[in-house]
């Protein structure tokens, strides 16, 4: 996705939007139908780009989209028994470049919701614009793949869950 | 759904402050029950960060004579299925540590001194039948695969299956070790985490999260799961 260019070159020559990086990807959370993805940037141009330094714990990026597919996984990791892809807010951790995806869209969200069985935490038995119910298994194991975007910004690769993981019913 | 009987998160803790002693952790299982600590010595300590931990997921610090019992034991029922997964960071193995324990004939399961075997008492008085084995990790005589416990983020996936049987998985899924005794399916009344109730045997090192199930036997794709659930936790 290509919009205006928001690179860091200020000569006034046209710059090549500033690509986002996703670094890292963790799936949380202390039940099977409420998760918690949070995602990590790669270094400090990312972080600048974004504007991490004027944020404050909990503070929603505004504009900017996690476009996040789950997928409930067979026991073998070897197929999709279910997916679902819905757009995420994102929301800053308030460390270093750690930032918490959420189905909510409250401009700040206390960082105690995004814990445990928290409000902020994605509910997955009712996810994507179908309402797809990904916890149908006894134990439910998930893939996720996360592309985060925002106009004026090139769309960051797919980073994608190396393995399922399951995510314990409370 | 296969809800846990008991459920301890820390990893996922973003309420509790740095540094707080702990004096009560709710399970968020089917037993809802806490897991309490009333002595002070005790009591470990809630840490939001962990140098061996990714940003913000947080960890309860034992310093080895720190336990925390439930007022109620758990039963887990004799010639039933059950598995427990315990996660840890930081794990220092001087003594023999106990992660499971009862309070009824020193029942439980941990880790040999020197990390290099797990430990298993089933709960009976007998003896030899009833005394705790120690069943080696560094070779292969029981496992598939050779291992030794360290300092890095570890998941033990115990699966005793009812029938005299016990298994012992790693953070990777893979068996490191297996054992068999007539006793091995007594009923297990499972009265705290980290230690033997009374705080010796205690486990020097940072608690993860400990997940108990009943009527359970899991098979090794599945402990595979739960090892990848907290290793992407390392930093």
């Amino acid at each position: 996705m290509l919009g205006l260019g928001l690179g860091s070159d200020h000569s006034g020559a046209p710059s090549e939007p500033f690509k986002l990086i996703i670094s890292d990807m963790t799936i949380g959370g202390s039940d099977d139908e409420h998760a918690l993805i949070g995602i990590s940037l790669i270094d400090s141009a990312n972080q600048n780009n974004i504007g991490t330094s004027s944020l404050s714990v909990g503070d929603r990026l505004t504009d900017f989209v996690a476009v996040t597919t789950v997928a409930q996984r067979n026991s073998d990791d070897t197929a999709d028994l279910a997916s679902a892809t819905e757009n995420l807010n994102v929301y800053y951790s308030g460390i270093g470049s750690l930032f918490y995806l959420s189905d909510d869209d409250a401009t700040n969200i206390a960082f105690s919701n995004f814990g445990a069985g928290g409000s902020a935490t994605i509910d997955l038995s009712s996810y994507g614009p179908s309402n797809t119910d990904l916890t149908t298994e006894t134990d439910t194991d998930f893939r996720v793949s996360v592309v985060l975007t925002k106009s004026g910004f090139t769309d960051s690769d797919p980073i994608v869950s190396p393995e399922a993981i399951v995510l314990v019913e409370p | 759904m296969a809800r846990p009987t008991i459920n301890i998160n820390f990893i996922d803790d973003r309420s509790t402050s740095n540094d707080a002693a702990v004096s009560s952790k709710a399970s968020l299982g089917s037993n809802t029950n806490s897991f309490t600590q009333s002595s002070s010595g005790k009591q470990p300590v809630f840490k939001t960060s962990n140098a061996k931990l990714k940003p913000t997921f947080g960890s309860c610090l034992f310093d080895g004579s720190d336990v925390i019992n439930l007022a109620s034991a758990q039963s887990l029922t004799a010639q039933s299925p059950h598995t427990i997964i315990i996660a840890w960071v930081d794990g220092d193995y001087t003594s023999d540590t106990w992660l499971i324990a009862s309070d009824t004939n020193d029942a439980h399961y941990g880790i040999d001194a020197g990390g290099n075997g797990v430990l298993f008492k089933p709960s009976s008085s007998r003896s030899p039948s009833g005394d705790e084995v120690t069943i080696p990790t560094n070779n292969t005589d029981n496992s598939t695969v050779s291992y030794s416990f360290g300092s890095d983020v570890e998941v033990l996936t115990i699966v005793n299956v009812g029938d005299d049987n016990v298994r012992f998985y790693n953070i990777d899924g893979d068996l490191i070790a297996t054992a068999s005794n007539a006793l091995f399916d007594s009923t297990f009344l499972l009265k705290s985490i980290a230690g033997k109730p009374d705080g010796s045997f205690g486990l020097n090192g940072s608690l993860l999260g400990v997940y108990v199930f009943e009527s359970r036997s899991i098979a090794e794709n599945k402990a595979k799961r739960y090892g990848a659930l907290f290793k992407q936790f390392k930093d």
